[in-house]
């Protein structure tokens, strides 16, 4: 019999909602699994297992009473410690909120928790979601980082400690720790998930992400947190789509806009010589396949993506920091002070430089459905004093646009490889088209050693 | 303008904000972050941007 902790989200709800298994056991499998795992991995930073157990245990009793029930109905979730919780700690990877209980569910949480999810506990970030690394592992060898910030959430769903768990993105860190684990990593649309209760990097960049391991599970989660929210004032008014009957829908061959340039100048021989190699194989599937050109801003978006977070950070942390400097990580006391000094100005301008590029990106989009690009620059890298190079993901976190990374492969040292798909803001659902029949055609499912 | 200014001369301004905040010490320690932020900051100014081109902060 399959174990319970591999099952995937679709599968854990379904097999629930017809009474096949139970949710409690699905639970107990998954936190069976934490604990064997958590020594090598470090990827959670508190685990509810009471609370879990009784959620879950409430969901058997609401599924054996024949009540309707959610979407995620019995899917153990990890969330990134960023995210609140109320009554659970959430410290953020810092010693700043080392005791920081919130009062209150962040919207997501709320959501997941209505659409019948277990939340297991609180994955590790690295600190306030920046760049100071986390101590956890990547589950297809150790010795490297999982990337980065959203670390404890991607290599918890790639080693199947569970199937979903949420993440965040600034600038890379939902796709790239996707990509470095070999699963499925999903940013939407700015403002399409509410961003209420998530302890901000940076407001006008913010994202949470999801990470799953199939572009349906993928699907499912955002179905279920998706939507306009009235606490968060960057939240879509648009509503959320059917991203499960998108996927459904994936039968037509996408059209795939390549993005060279910038994208094999800076991805390693091995990881471009990869994508290309994957192209080719989705082209012989039968996509239609095109190079297309960058818009002239793209050339500013990487440099005014990294003002644009400064400032914003620092804006955040002012009041803390003026007091706690020397409880803040090198790297993220070095992107405060440096927020601090940008004239308000060049952070205006950096800002109207994101306007530009934002009405620019359609140009891309003329004849394709969605662009490719190799997902990161080089596989996961060794050692754990980088969470890697955002360089691939930001530009379209910067624009807002939907994107997502699927698992391609493994490079020569065995560390997960994936291509990144990007979409118009808005488009999910042609994203969900996409990446759903590039996933089949592709029919890689990377599973680490563990 | 900062389109007008090299990346030293907008070093030089973040510097001596930096002197300010910080002391000497300390801004001489973030000389590389000050270095690569002006950097950024010259990047962006090099892109002429359309004058009735406002920013957007949400979506």
């Amino acid at each position: 019999m399959t174990a319970l902790y591999t099952l995937g989200v679709a599968e854990v709800a379904d097999l629930v909602r017809r009474r096949e298994i139970s949710p409690v056991e699905v639970v107990e499998a998954c936190l069976a699994r934490l604990e064997t795992l958590e020594p090598q991995l470090q990827a959670w930073a508190t685990v509810q297992r009471h609370s879990a157990l009784a959620a879950a245990k409430q969901c058997e009793q609401a599924v054996q009473r024949g009540e309707t029930v959610g979407l995620l109905t019995g899917v153990p979730v990890g969330l990134k410690d960023i995210i609140y919780t109320a009554g659970l700690r959430t410290a953020a990877g810092s010693r700043v909120y080392a005791n920081f209980v919130p009062a209150y569910d962040a919207t997501v949480t709320v959501r997941l928790k209505r659409a019948g999810a277990v939340i297991l506990g609180k994955t590790v970030t690295t600190e306030f979601a920046t760049a100071d690394p986390s101590p956890t592992r990547n589950p297809w060898n150790i010795e490297h980082t999982p990337g980065g910030s959203s670390s404890g959430s991607a290599a918890s769903v790639a080693a199947r400690i569970v199937p979903a768990a949420l993440g965040s993105q600034t600038g890379g860190s939902t796709l790239r720790p996707a990509s470095y684990c070999g699963i499925v990593g999903l940013k939407p649309t700015y403002g399409r998930i509410s961003r209420y209760g998530v302890i901000p990097v940076s407001w006008c960049l913010d994202h949470v992400g999801i990470l799953v391991r199939s572009v349906q599970d993928a699907a499912l989660v955002l179905q279920a947190i998706a939507g306009h929210d009235l606490h968060d004032a960057s939240s879509l008014s648009q509503p959320a789509g059917d991203y499960s009957l998108a996927v459904q829908q994936a039968e037509a061959p996408p059209r795939i806009g390549v993005l060279g340039e910038f994208f094999r100048d800076h991805a390693d021989a091995e990881t471009w010589q990869h994508t290309a190699a994957t192209v080719e194989r989705l082209a012989r599937a039968g996509a239609s396949v095109r190079e297309v050109a960058l818009p002239p801003s793209f050339a500013t978006v990487l440099a005014a993506q990294r003002l644009i977070m400064k400032v914003e950070a620092a804006s955040f942390h002012a009041d803390m920091f003026s007091t706690q400097r020397e409880q803040y990580g090198p790297r993220l006391r070095e992107t405060i002070e440096m927020g601090l000094v940008i004239p308000g100005v060049e952070y205006l301008r950096a800002q109207r430089v994101r306007r530009l590029f934002q009405q620019e990106v359609p140009q891309m989009f003329k004849e394709v459905d969605v662009l490719v690009t190799p997902s990161t620059l080089t596989p996961a890298p060794r050692g754990l004093h980088t969470t890697g190079d955002a360089r691939f993901q930001s530009p379209w976190t910067y624009a807002g646009v939907p994107t997502m990374t699927l698992p391609s492969g493994l490079s020569q040292t065995g560390m997960p490889l994936g291509i990144q798909l990007i979409a118009l803001a808005l488009e999910e659902e042609r994203l969900f088209r996409a990446a759903r029949w590039c996933e089949a055609a592709l029919n890689v499912t990377l599973t680490p050693p563990l | 303008m900062a389109a007008e200014r090299t990346p030293e001369e907008i070093l030089a301004a973040l510097s001596a904000q930096a002197r300010l905040l910080w002391g000497e010490t300390d801004a001489e320690r973030q000389r590389t972050a000050l270095s690569q932020t002006a950097e950024e900051i010259a990047v962006v100014a090099r892109i002429t941007l359309p004058a009735d081109l406002e920013p957007k902060f949400f979506a």
